[in-house]
């Protein structure tokens, strides 16, 4: 794995690519999550987003110059942080027309942006529609008043539905919440009553992520602490097994570990990421995959700004993947998926026969009943499932 | 001149080594400052444990009755790992100051080496040190030692080697009681060898006890047991220095040097005569060595291979009773097989690699050599279990045993009873010493002691019991190979020897021990333990309940993958076995499972 000088990237030294994703990371917040390890700040004021709107702006310039990340072939852009919809109407208008100058997002049909529950209004949303924004994802992560103050966050239950509401009055139609199960405290008859309140929202894409104790957050800190007790694997274990039940009754299978979803209603931007496709990181501490190439920006808003300033990418953490590296990776992704890892698509990303590379470990797993597969590929079993990180590993090591 | 050649024996820290030199300072060898620091021993480490792992000689000269005489002590080691050479310095005497403790009293290594010095036919002065302290209990020490090896209390001298007083009373004690050497000066030469160490310059030099007739400077000598000849290019006396001498006459003590490159080619207790007029029959007891525990040391930590077998090579040169040979493990790569004398000696080594040499070492249980009798009427020996021949073709499995004296505080027999009648001890007897004091004799398989049977009799007497042992021969037993499968895989590394009857509890221990050292698998792990082809204890391992971050991760996939190969990596050496990673504290807590 060769790593790159940090600092020293340029788009000019990566290998010519259509970037099929755009990621965009605001990095602001009103208030920290306790569990949240996403780069955001939350002493900001209006002049230090008008700067940080203005950079990102010229970031993206920095791969309008280049010959790699061409933008013709972006089909997805997402917006992430941080809180984006923490950003002045008016700023977050600013971006979204300027990354229209900036890019071909002509072939984009999936454009979402994360939105706090506490801070939607029906203007907001009418202008993200308006910009040709057409999906949105709001952070509901419980319907418990104590759980999301366990959690440390800051809204009522209640809002997710208004916010809901204003959405679907905006014209959106492609509607997506967070939940979190494995909540400190939480029972699995409240993660039910969570889960069926999501239901009744009628989004048709619901994203369910167990709790995990980030090192250097305040969550993992009371942890430590015992101020806090994780739940008991097996509590979470049953929490993960009825979410998968409870939504595939209702129509909206798992399509991936976390994410459930009626039929068409995936998330593309998603899909690509465990796909192995490309994708260009704007703005701190987004993450870039060009061909074996992989990079995130500087996790830090003013290192971030200098870098941008001086007309190069912020990147740091750069690697180059080898061909072998980069196929097990694949593997490691696609597993994630419900369908796994499908032989030809795997060959048609990596010109790599999968069956040849995994062959040994898929056999071995097969017989403890972790995997199964057929002539097309493999997929995690209902056993395996519960250990997919460990079968992932697997996948690394071969 | 008048000679009288001696040693001093004594239980660990009861004062051989201040009482040797104040005698050496009485006698003008050394003076005031320099007794001050212990002259004999010349090893930190011995120092730091009290014991004496090397003998060296050293010649002073004294007045007693008008007459000058030649004293020469004879430095014996101090535990019983080191037999043989106890029995060979001894050997070399007339004679031994046995010290005891005048606080402490009679201990178990008191009683070993107070029997090996009597059986050598030795006259005995008991000697009461320490008699200074104010915790002193001198005549119940010499009741002790009267009730206990029968010297009669009062002739029990009374020293303080620290402060100096009864040592005019014991020189002349020395001069007067103990016999004059009886060789015969117009014999053809016979010299015992009782040590011998390596010298970076001058090579293997060589310390004997002329028996008979007398070594000269630029003698042709052969050594009768390996029948090698050598020419003496120095011949010397430690006074306590090196001192050159022309000859060394019958019923001397001092040391050659011949030019021998090799501590091998050197035998304790093996003898030295003249080439061109040789003796016709070798000094009695000569026996080579023999090593009776063996461990694997692995190089651990930074240590290379190649470090450790110089370093190896290195300690050899000075004792030659220890040996090894590389051996390769599939669980632990590339190491040596050690042989050593017992357990301390294991212990004695692994310190001296660690501080003289800088070596890491990962060192495996230790474990018995066996004797096997074939059916096809030959004898071997192996020690590691995956030696074991086929089952058909062994008539029997012997195992070394031991005479085990254990001196114990009255109440802490009843714990110690139990404990060797666990471990298989055929009990012996039981004898007073005052009213508080307990010797415990037990014949045991040396199996059965070489883990923590040490540490356990010091909690069962909550650190007053102390022990001893001596080799008493291999009897057969019902001894068989116990097996371990890991999933299904027999794992030769963790094979042992045990006693049938124990075999069951034993293996249902080493699997627990197992169990918790394996970590869970993505599957789960039978771990069985066998006997031939039948199962006689199983335990789980079970698969591992979760392992699924549902967590989402962005574009950073970077440090998803990080993460996973982290978790594959996790912080332990393993060793795969099937599809099961073992860790290599696996192949250490072998033995530990002993109960």
């Amino acid at each position: 794995m060769m790593q790159t000088n940090p600092g020293h990237l340029t788009p000019q030294m990566l290998p010519k690519a259509m970037a099929e994703g755009l990621y965009v990371h605001v990095p602001f917040c009103f208030h920290k999550c306790h569990y949240c390890d996403f780069y955001s700040i939350t002493r900001q004021d209006e002049g230090r987003m008008e700067k940080f709107v203005e950079r990102l702006l010229r970031e993206a310039e920095v791969w309008e110059r280049s010959v790699a990340g061409q933008s013709n072939g972006l089909r997805t852009v997402f917006f992430g942080g941080g809180t984006p919809s923490l950003l002045p109407l008016e700023m977050m208008r600013k971006i979204l027309q300027g990354l229209k100058l900036r890019f071909d997002l002509s072939a984009v049909d999936e454009w979402t942006v994360e939105v706090n529950p506490a801070t939607a209004t029906l203007e907001y949303c009418q202008m993200l529609k308006q910009e040709g924004v057409n999906r949105l994802s709001f952070g509901a992560q419980s319907f418990s008043v104590n759980e999301l103050a366990t959690l440390e966050r800051h809204h009522e239950p209640g809002q997710v539905s208004e916010s809901l509401q204003l959405a679907k009055r905006a014209g959106f139609e492609r509607l997506n919440i967070d939940l979190i199960y494995a909540i400190p405290g939480q029972t699995l008859e409240s993660w039910k009553h969570s889960l069926e309140m999501g239901v009744a929202l009628g989004t048709g894409h619901i994203s369910c992520y167990g709790l995990t104790y980030e090192p250097n957050t305040p969550m993992a800190v009371k942890k430590r602490l015992g101020v806090v007790k994780g739940a008991e694997e097996s509590l979470e274990l049953e929490m993960f097994r009825h979410t998968r039940r409870r939504l595939a009754e209702v129509g909206w299978p798992a399509y991936e570990i976390s994410n459930y979803a009626k039929k068409g209603e995936e998330c593309r931007h998603n899909l690509m990421y465990w796909r192995g496709g490309n994708y260009i990181g704007l703005g701190p501490s987004g993450a870039s995959h060009m061909e074996g190439w992989r990079w995130r920006n500087r996790p830090h808003l003013r290192e971030w700004e200098e870098a941008v300033d001086e007309g190069r990418l912020a990147a740091v953490e750069v690697e180059q993947l080898s061909a072998e590296q980069r196929a097990r990776e694949l593997g490691m992704l696609m597993l994630r998926l419900c369908r796994g890892v499908n032989y030809e698509e795997f060959a048609g990303r990596m010109g790599m026969d999968g069956r040849a590379l995994f062959s040994g470990v898929v056999q071995r797993l097969t017989k403890h009943g972790l995997l199964e597969g057929d002539q097309s590929g493999f997929w995690l079993s209902e056993g395996g499932l519960a250990v997919a990180d460990a079968i992932a590993a697997e996948l690394l090591r071969g | 001149m008048p000679i009288r050649n001696f040693s001093i024996i004594a239980h660990i820290d009861h004062g051989k080594s201040t009482l040797s030199d104040r005698l050496l300072m009485r006698a003008g060898a050394i003076t005031e400052r320099e007794f001050q620091s212990q002259m004999l021993d010349d090893m930190d480490l011995e120092r730091e444990r009290g014991i004496t792992i090397k003998a060296s000689a050293v010649t002073v000269f004294h007045e007693h009755g008008g007459e000058k005489f030649m004293l020469n002590f004879i430095d014996t080691p101090g535990h019983v790992d080191f037999h043989y050479e106890v029995q060979k310095a001894l050997q070399a005497c007339e004679g031994a100051i046995l010290v005891v403790d005048a606080t402490q009293g009679v201990q178990a290594q008191t009683v070993a080496n107070a029997y090996a010095a009597i059986e050598a036919g030795l006259e005995i002065i008991p000697v009461i040190n320490k008699i200074d302290l104010p915790s002193a209990r001198t005549v119940e020490v010499a009741e002790e030692i009267e009730q206990v090896l029968g010297f009669p209390a009062e002739e029990c001298i009374l020293v303080s080697a620290k402060t100096g007083q009864g040592i005019d009373p014991l020189i002349a004690t020395l001069c007067d009681k103990l016999p004059p050497p009886k060789g015969k000066p117009d014999q053809p030469a016979r010299a015992l060898i009782f040590d011998s160490i390596y010298d970076d310059y001058r090579g293997v030099i060589v310390y004997v006890r002329v028996v008979d007739g007398e070594l000269k400077k630029g003698m042709k000598i052969r050594l009768m047991g390996t029948n090698r000849e050598y020419q003496i290019s120095d011949l010397g006396k430690l006074m306590p220095r090196p001192r050159q001498v022309e000859r060394i006459g019958t019923g001397e003590v001092g040391y050659i040097v011949a030019a021998i490159k090799d501590l091998h080619d050197v035998r304790i207790g093996d003898t030295v005569t003249d080439a061109l007029a040789p003796a016709a029959e070798p000094l009695p007891g000569y026996k080579p060595i023999q090593q009776m525990v063996y461990c694997d040391f692995y190089p651990g930590g930074k240590t290379q291979y190649e470090e450790l077998r110089d370093a190896m090579d290195r300690l050899q040169l000075n004792d030659s009773s220890f040996s090894f040979q590389p051996e390769s493990s599939d669980a632990l790569g590339f190491g040596f097989r050690c042989g050593f004398l017992g357990l301390l000696h294991m212990e004695i080594i692994q310190e001296r690699l660690e501080r003289e040499f800088g070596i890491e070492v990962v060192q495996t249980a230790p474990t018995v050599t066996y004797e096997i009798a074939l059916t096809d009427g030959s004898i071997v020996r192996i020690d590691a279990p995956s030696e074991l021949p086929n089952p058909t073709q062994v008539l029997e499995i012997r195992e070394p045993y031991i005479l085990m004296n254990m001196i114990l505080p009255a109440d802490g027999v009843g714990a110690m009873m139990k404990l060797c009648e666990d471990r298989r001890g055929v009990y012996k007897k039981t004898e007073y010493i005052g009213a508080t004091r307990v010797i415990l004799v037990y014949e045991m398989p040396l199996a059965e002691v070489i883990y923590d049977f040490y540490d356990r009799l010091k909690s069962a007497t909550r650190g007053y019991g102390t022990m001893d042992y001596d080799f008493i021969g291999f009897r057969s037993g019902e001894l068989v190979k116990m097996d371990i499968l890991v999933n299904a895989d027999r794992v030769d590394a963790l094979s042992v020897i045990v006693h049938r009857d124990h075999a069951e509890a034993r293996g249902r221990k080493l699997l627990v021990r197992l169990k918790q050292e394996i970590d869970r698998h993505l599957f789960e792990i039978p771990l069985q333990a066998a006997i031939g082809g039948k199962i006689i204890a199983r335990e789980t391992i079970k698969s591992v309940g979760k392992n699924v971050t549902a967590k989402c991760y962005g574009g950073d996939i970077t440090r998803k993958r990080k993460l996973l190969e982290k978790q594959k990596e996790g912080k332990k050496r393993m060793k795969r076995v099937g599809s099961v990673d073992i860790p290599q504290e696996a192949f250490m807590a072998i033995l530990e499972s002993g109960d």
